[in-house]
């Protein structure tokens, strides 16, 4: 019941005097690319059937909003509708804005024609300067604040930068584009578009997206979008070269509802920041400008001239500078500069005889991004035909238009040390002065069928099991020679069967003392018998008999015990004699100092 | 009439069928002349014979076979003036970028590897023996003693250059590209990574690493990158990758 008195309440001023509709434009008159805001009120209702755009040719038309508004004061309840429109004017002129119908409660009333005045653009002109120096803004291209109430101010905008006035059909122009955005007073949003630059009479390189930078302009802060590109006159005169335009969205302030501001100021001090956007698209766009384009002058053009405009500049090299019989050295040319790269071609080669020569293959590196300036390489073989110290030199012709002349380049030539190629045909060609610079081989020319063939295994002699065989039975050989040579010098060498003697007679003599009687005097015996082959002497009982004059009487008697005992034990049926040990040790050690 | 151009036609069937690789080559059948000896070649491997396969080829348009053919030739007999006059000749004219020159080459321009090596370790082996008697016999002059110790140098260095310069083990993993539209050489083994080269039939790469579908090469200015293994062909016959 109290929803229904409500609605009744709300809906009592149109059902007793009916709604009143009214339009107005943010502005009366604007310049191209600046939208304004039409704005239809519907008093006296909440909800109106209004037309959702608005055809209009030259401005583009976008609703953009709807809000609602009840008031109540003193008991007094009032209603209204707000209808937000966008114009966007894409040409100048004066716009008529039709009178808008709107129905309201089944009744339906219409708004006044309103007046628009669009008037060109205030755009960047194109400047003039040198590629890469950054210029202050002029005062025609600075930005003014947007507002609500001056929707005629500057958002966003172009400007194109080249480096002169006046270029030769063919020449390649180096071509920035600035973007300029106010980001402190709005909101931008770029789209995955590129900007659109073409027109006609020239064409236009691909557009590569440069740095962002940040510019302060009149205490506003403004970021930059730069783009890079090269444009070519293709034909002489009065080039025209139109307006870039990039489409962007744009957040922007938009104004508030009729006594909002007022609330917001009473509340709360002021409108909230962000409060009361809205989002267009729009496009920047700089402004149309021609350049002068002049024709290539035809006197002083060489024959060879294929169309290189720019300044460049050319070396040589080649490798390898050593070539044997029939091997290709790579000459190098390399033209390096600014300029249009693309007409550049291969430089024709001067002093080619005794020489063969090969179609080239040509590689550009850039050194900017758009191909403005950098090296172009021709590597071209070349095959001595007769025995060569230089290269042949490379010419090459273009046009600077800086000095307005042509200009022809002769590289060096490099110092190689070739020798004659085997393939005789051409060789003798050449000898006999046929005036064929750069023959073009055939196979048949080098190529003979080989009658002789004769097998080769692809398996390295290395690798064969027959060579390491081989290798190893001399191995084998030479390990047993020496090891023969070895023994037989060791059996015939005096001096090292005397130590072989020595180290047995020590041999014996260690802890002979305490050994059993048996083993004792046979030991003993042994030791004498090697000694008195050491002394010379034949025998052991001669070896004592001899020596008695050097050894004391004690060391000779015990000696000779020694002997008596051994034959004792040697002709008594090998019964040994039995001795104490203190006898033993005595014996010992006089067969010890008798054999120092 | 009808049955003297049948029997003539049967003859020239014959004759070709019969014909031997040099028949075939000099009536101008380069294909066949090159499947006949290649055929050959299998069982007896020879560097003239693969340099005939190989101008064979090249007179048929084949330039990548022809390529590999030569290179087949070279690694059996290096100094085959023929074959590397004819190789660079193609590459000139093709743009086929070979590798670049080795030291070795003008050794094995001089003498076989095979000889470098038998020759190297006979002599070796002779001066071993020699400089053996002469220590172990009773006199040892002075100048035969040094001339055993020269030549057992120079043959362990005649050795050691058969085995350096031998292209057979330096450059067994050579192979080339023999697909119809070259070959682009990628840094990563995935086709959309990026590209370092685009390679030309015919040119020889050297293999670092095959992986099944990609193979790791090297090519003939240093860089690598991965190329696709079905557009190479081993140099070796026989081998795969």
């Amino acid at each position: 019941m109290k929803r229904t008195c409500l609605i009744l309440a709300a809906l009592w001023p149109v059902l007793v005097f009916g709604a009143t509709v009214e339009s107005r434009l943010s502005a009366e008159e604007t310049t191209v690319g600046v939208p304004v805001v039409l704005e239809l009120r519907v008093d006296g209702t909440t909800s109106a059937i209004v037309p959702r755009e608005l055809e209009i040719d030259g401005l583009q038309t976008i609703q953009t909003n709807r809000s609602t508004q009840v008031q109540i004061i003193n008991g007094q309840i009032s209603t209204n509708a707000l209808y937000r429109y966008t114009l966007v004017p894409t040409r100048e002129g004066e716009f008529e804005i039709p009178a808008l119908e709107v129905t309201v409660g089944g009744k339906k009333e219409s708004t006044k024609p309103l007046r628009l005045i669009v008037k060109p653009g205030t755009g960047a002109t194109p400047r003039v300067v040198p590629p890469g120096v950054a210029q202050p803004q002029s005062p025609q291209q600075r930005p003014q604040s947007p507002s609500a109430d001056n929707s005629s101010s500057r958002i966003a905008y172009a400007e194109v930068i080249i480096p002169k006035k006046t270029v030769y059909a063919g020449e390649l122009v180096p071509v920035e584009i600035r973007f300029y955005f106010n980001v402190e007073r709005y909101q931008f949003q770029l789209t995955p578009r590129d900007p659109r630059f073409s027109g006609e009479g020239f064409t236009v390189a691909k557009l590569v997206r440069g740095e962002v930078s940040d510019q302060v302009i009149d205490e506003e802060h403004y970021r930059v979008l730069t783009y890079k590109t090269a444009i070519t006159a293709v034909k002489s005169g009065e080039l025209e070269i139109p307006a870039v335009s990039y489409p962007v969205y744009v957040d922007m302030p938009s104004d508030a509802p009729g006594g909002f501001d007022d609330m917001l100021s009473q509340f709360f001090g002021g409108r909230p920041p962000g409060m009361f956007r809205e989002t267009r698209e729009m496009d920047v766009t700089s402004e149309p400008f021609t350049i002068q384009v002049k024709p290539l002058p035809r006197e002083g053009r060489p024959a060879g001239f294929s169309g290189a405009i720019g300044e460049f500049t050319m070396t040589s090299s080649a490798d390898p500078t050593k070539a044997g019989t029939g091997e290709p050295i790579t000459l190098r040319l390399a033209i390096s500069g600014q300029g249009n790269f693309d007409s550049l071609t291969e430089p024709k080669l001067l002093n080619t005889d005794g020489w063969r020569v090969y179609p080239a293959t040509e590689r550009f590196e850039m050194s900017d991004a758009v191909g403005f300036s950098g090296t172009k390489l021709f590597d071209q073989p070349i095959v001595a035909q007769t025995a060569q110290t230089q290269t042949p030199v490379g010419e090459f012709t273009f046009f600077n238009p800086a000095k307005e002349e042509y200009v022809t380049l002769r590289s060096e030539p490099v110092p190689v040390e070739a020798e004659a190629s085997g393939s005789a045909p051409a060789a003798t060609a050449q000898v006999e002065g046929e005036t064929t610079p750069t023959p073009q081989p055939t196979p048949g020319e080098t190529g003979r069928w080989i009658a002789d063939m004769r097998r080769r295994e692809f398996r390295p002699l290395l690798t064969a099991p027959a060579f390491w065989i081989a290798n190893g039975a001399a191995a084998l050989l030479l390990v047993t020679v020496i090891g023969v040579a070895v023994a037989r010098k060791a059996g015939s060498d005096p001096a090292a069967h005397r130590r072989a003697l020595v180290r047995r007679r020590d041999q014996l003599l260690r802890g002979i003392e305490s050994q059993t009687d048996e083993v004792f005097h046979e030991r003993a015996v042994h030791v004498m018998e090697i000694q008195a082959e050491l002394d010379g002497v034949g025998g052991a009982v001669e070896w004592v008999r001899r020596g008695r004059g050097r050894r004391s009487d004690e060391c000779t008697r015990q000696l000779e015990s020694i002997l008596d005992r051994a034959d004792a034990a040697k002709f008594g049926g090998g019964v040994a004699v039995a001795v104490d040990a203190e006898t033993r040790r005595l014996a010992a050690a006089a067969l010890k100092e008798a054999c120092k | 009439m009808r049955f003297n151009v049948i029997a003539a036609g049967i003859a020239m069937m014959a004759t070709a069928w019969a014909a031997t690789p040099q028949e075939h080559f000099d009536a101008g059948r380069y294909t066949e002349a090159a499947e006949q000896l290649e055929g050959e070649l299998r069982e007896a491997p020879s560097a003239e014979g693969y340099l005939n396969v190989a101008l064979a080829l090249q007179k048929a348009g084949k330039t990548a076979e022809a390529v590999v053919n030569y290179e087949r030739a070279l690694l059996l007999d290096p100094g085959l003036s023929a074959a590397k006059n004819s190789l660079a000749e193609l590459a000139a004219e093709k743009g086929i970028q070979l590798p670049p020159r080795r030291w070795t080459d003008d050794v094995v321009a001089i003498a076989h590897p095979d000889t470098l090596v038998a020759l190297g370790s006979t002599i070796s082996w002779v001066a071993m023996f020699a400089l053996l008697f002469l220590v172990l016999g009773p006199r040892r002059p002075v100048w035969m003693t040094a001339a055993a110790v020269c030549s057992l140098a120079l043959g362990s260095m005649l050795f050691a250059l058969g085995w350096v310069a031998d292209p057979r083990l330096a450059e067994a993993s050579l192979a080339v590209v023999t697909s119809e539209n070259g070959a682009d050489v990628l840094t990563q083994p995935a086709g959309n990574s990026d590209r370092i080269a685009e390679l030309p039939p015919g040119t020889p790469v050297g293999v670092l690493s095959p992986r099944g579908a990609w193979t790791y090469v090297d090519l003939a200015r240093g860089a690598r990158g991965w190329v696709q293994t079905s557009r190479l062909t081993p140099v070796v016959p026989g081998e795969t990758l």
